[in-house]
């Protein structure tokens, strides 16, 4: 049985022009269930909850990245499975489980194939795929960072971008890794994610990525890869922790998957906790970005 | 804030890469390759290859199947396969490893035990 979480703040209202269209096709398909809509911040999870309480397996978040954090934190029974219809100004979650749009997020819900990911918890919120802090979290805050956006809107993106990153000053960050290690570095960004996003062959560990703040020369590449959320090889620290404490001067706000979501100093751990997500391919299959 | 030196160290199938503006303190192991350009106290450990960027600073002892110096360590190094100090690196401490390789340049103050190679690993090289 599917439950359908729809929010019809995402991606400036797209989801009502779309919702007879999506329910369509999901009847051709012979996954049509229940669909509800979300009226604000919160009710996605007690939605999720309910459903799973009613007995529904599957819940699926027709949104972008928010409302799957919402429904991720309101799945109670490691039984049930998420699945995505990404229609967010930021999909990042469901571009990193292969799915590109709403039509191809029909065809993976129906084809219907699990891979399980760990749950993250940072402070009092449980996210799966990504933590951020520093510039980047700064310039996610203002302007919308979708990854499929066009070449034109990414140039805009890219001119704003430059102008706050030539003026950003890096902050003093401290990490205690695992407890026992105690890491220093000035950061001019930082994201925490589950590796298994990058491979799901790899068991789920925290990946800390923090990036130095580059030279104006290193700043126009660094800023155009992340614009484009590729990976920075370039002045980048990388690590594998199951759990670490980030305190930075001066103290500075989060974003979990693309949400602001509390400030530092935090601690972030990887759970026992599973999530089981609908994904464009099996494991033994995911393509390699 | 400047590097000394531009080289990027660690490749990107590297799975643990520490840069040159990190300090570190405490033991840091991986089951993968590490390599660390930064200032650090504390013992590496790791199942595959460390990698001592130009840049970093190291007191410890590094544990691998193979080490490359190429900054300044004071500890030893015990590798299952090679140790290699590089033109740049300078290594204050005892190495144990089956082989030893010293750049023209690299500097080395301890003592060196080298374990003899076994008759399949000679054949392999073509000694055999």
């Amino acid at each position: 049985m599917y439950y359908y979480v729809l929010n019809p703040a995402a991606g400036k209202g797209s989801v009502n022009r779309l919702q007879e269209k999506l329910r369509g096709r999901l009847r051709e398909l012979g996954i049509d269930g229940e669909f509800a809509k979300t009226t604000g911040p919160g009710d996605a999870t007690k939605m999720t909850k309910l459903a799973i309480e009613r007995g529904y397996n599957t819940i699926v978040a027709v949104g972008g990245d928010g409302t799957v954090n919402e429904v991720v934190n309101g799945v109670t029974k490691e039984t049930a499975a998420v699945g995505i219809v990404p229609v967010g100004a930021s999909n990042l979650l469901a571009s990193r489980l292969g799915i590109t749009g709403w039509q191809h997020a029909c065809e993976v819900l129906a084809a219907r194939r699990l891979t399980s990911f760990g749950l993250i918890a940072a402070g009092q919120n449980f996210f799966l795929s990504t933590l951020t802090l520093g510039f980047e979290t700064d310039l996610d805050k203002q302007v919308d960072t979708d990854p499929d956006s066009t070449t034109g809107s990414r140039i805009g993106k890219f001119v704003r971008g430059w102008g706050q990153a030539s003026g950003y000053d890096p902050l003093a960050c401290r990490i205690t890794i695992d407890g026992n290690l105690q890491l220093e570095a000035p950061v001019f960004s930082l994201s925490v994610t589950n590796q298994k996003f990058d491979n799901p062959l790899a068991a789920n560990r925290l990946q800390v990525t923090l990036i130095d703040k580059p030279s104006r020369r290193q700043m126009t590449t660094q800023l155009w890869t992340m614009l484009k959320r590729d990976k920075l090889e370039d002045g980048v620290t990388r690590f594998m922790a199951k759990r670490v404490v980030i305190e930075t001067t001066p103290a500075t706000g989060l974003m979990i998957d693309g949400k602001v979501a509390g400030r530092t100093p935090i601690a972030i751990r990887l759970t026992e906790r599973q999530i089981r997500f609908i994904t464009e391919k099996q494991q033994t299959s995911f393509k390699q970005k | 804030m400047a590097k000394k030196k531009t080289e990027v160290f660690g490749g990107a199938g590297t799975d643990t890469v520490i840069g040159s503006s990190v300090k570190l303190k405490g033991n840091l192991s991986s089951d993968g390759d590490i390599s660390v350009d930064a200032k650090m106290v504390g013992n590496i450990k790791s199942g595959g290859e460390v990698s001592i960027g130009p840049n970093a600073q190291i007191t410890g002892e590094i544990v691998a199947t193979s080490v490359t110096v190429a900054g300044q360590l004071e500890g030893g190094i015990k590798a299952l396969d090679s140790a290699t100090i590089m033109a740049t690196g300078q290594v204050r401490g005892d190495i144990d490893a089956t082989r030893l390789e010293i750049a023209m340049g690299g500097v080395f103050i301890g003592t060196s035990k080298m374990k003899a190679p076994e008759a399949t690993e000679l054949a392999d090289r073509g000694a055999l």
